[in-house]
């Protein structure tokens, strides 16, 4: 080395020119060995990840038509700044004091309180509606084997058969209760069927009168 | 022990049957000089480990591309000081401090290093060099210490054999005045 810079500088040049440093024992032994392991690892991790990449096909030929495109997004959206949509004034400030006054509401408290009828009275009360049900139900389909209805629906069997059981003078009721115009045309078709003693006390503008209030 | 030739090297490494052998070649010569290159930079022993081991893969990774054209050596010494500008910068930015005050950071690892077997002259010598500027304490080092040519540092650095000789000069100066005018 050239040590004309010595000159000037007594005290650097005087100093020992030796590294201060050390390093742990034995590390340039290991050394060697950590930098084959690491690149064992290297050349695995390179052989599975770097070549096995691959883009859809034509990726790159429609790449900048994307680009292109999410620039002219950007613009657009630059140019569209802010929201076109108001609220009332004050609005935000008066939502919070109600969601806060919501909020600060008591909850509705619901007792809970014990039912003073025994447990196993209400297991008891079950088993006996069980019971009636299912007796009901196998009297009816006994009743309807032993009286076979021409029509074939089953559905229709059934309630012909619980209408069978209902008293004319509950027909009737019902039938004053609940009858609008709309029912007229089908009691008309079915008049023939039923015999209809009327008083003969009653004027016939009465029943005229009659007909016509209840027919709407 | 005879030193294998950089082109025996070069010349094994671009056969795949013979790579890793030269690249243990490789290894078992310049290891210890770039470690130490680096050493010098970070200070710190730990730091240096991981730089100096990141420097050997991109060697391995890169020296199948590696041309004549510079040598071996300048070219490892260039890999190896922009790992450690990078690792600097790094630092600088991850503790958010100024570039200089990485010096004070670096005077403190000095200090508690468990590996740092100078004498008191040593450590203000040491000392002394954090203080300069990053190029200056580039130069100084790979002249002083690794007794490399201002032609190869040219090399390494990418500056101007003129620059260089004035960087040295004035790092120099500079470290004689902080040996002189401190405790």
């Amino acid at each position: 080395m050239n040590n004309d810079w010595e000159k000037g500088v007594p005290t650097l040049a005087g100093l020992e020119r030796k590294s201060p440093f050390s390093v742990p024992e034995g590390y340039f032994d290991n050394l060697q060995e950590q930098l084959n392991s690491r690149i064992s690892v290297e050349n695995v991790y390179s052989d599975r990840f770097d070549s096995k990449f691959t883009v859809p096909e034509a990726y790159f030929t429609e790449l900048s038509a994307q680009i292109e495109g999410r620039i002219i997004a950007d613009k657009l959206k630059e140019s569209f700044v802010g929201n076109s949509f108001t609220v009332p004034e004050g609005y935000f400030a008066a939502l919070q004091i109600r969601i806060n006054e919501k909020v600060a509401e008591p909850a509705k408290v619901f007792s809970m309180r014990k039912s003073s009828v025994p447990a196993w009275l209400n297991y008891a009360a079950a088993a006996c509606i069980t019971i009636a049900l299912s007796a009901g139900l196998i009297f009816n389909i006994q009743q309807s084997k032993t009286t076979p209805d021409p029509a074939k629906n089953t559905s229709t069997k059934v309630s012909t058969s619980a209408i069978s059981n209902v008293s004319d003078e509950t027909i009737l009721d019902y039938l004053r209760l609940h009858t609008t115009r709309a029912d007229m045309p089908a009691i008309i078709e079915n008049i023939g069927s039923v015999s209809y003693t009327v008083d003969e006390n009653i004027q016939s503008e009465d029943l005229q009168s009659y007909l016509d209030e209840r027919a709407l | 022990m005879k030193q294998v030739e950089d082109s025996e090297i070069l010349e094994k490494f671009s056969s795949e049957r013979t790579r890793n052998e030269a690249f243990n070649l490789l290894l078992g010569k310049y290891q210890q000089k770039i470690y130490w290159h680096i050493r010098r930079l970070v200070i710190n022993h730990d730091d240096s480990d991981d730089i100096v081991q990141d420097v050997f893969i991109k060697v391995w990774k890169n020296l199948a591309n590696f041309r004549s054209d510079s040598q071996l050596y300048t070219w490892l010494y260039r890999i190896a000081t922009n790992e450690c500008i990078t690792f600097l910068n790094d630092k600088k930015r991850h503790n958010n401090i100024p570039l200089d005050d990485v010096a004070y950071d670096l005077a403190d690892s000095l200090v508690d290093s468990p590996y740092f077997d100078g004498d008191h002259i040593q450590m203000k010598l040491q000392q002394a060099l954090l203080t300069l500027p990053e190029k200056q304490r580039l130069v100084f080092n790979m002249k002083y210490f690794d007794d490399l040519k201002y032609e190869e540092i040219s090399e390494v650095l990418g500056t101007s054999v003129g620059a260089l000789k004035a960087s040295f000069h004035l790092a120099v100066k500079k470290i004689e005045h902080f040996l002189t005018s401190t405790d």
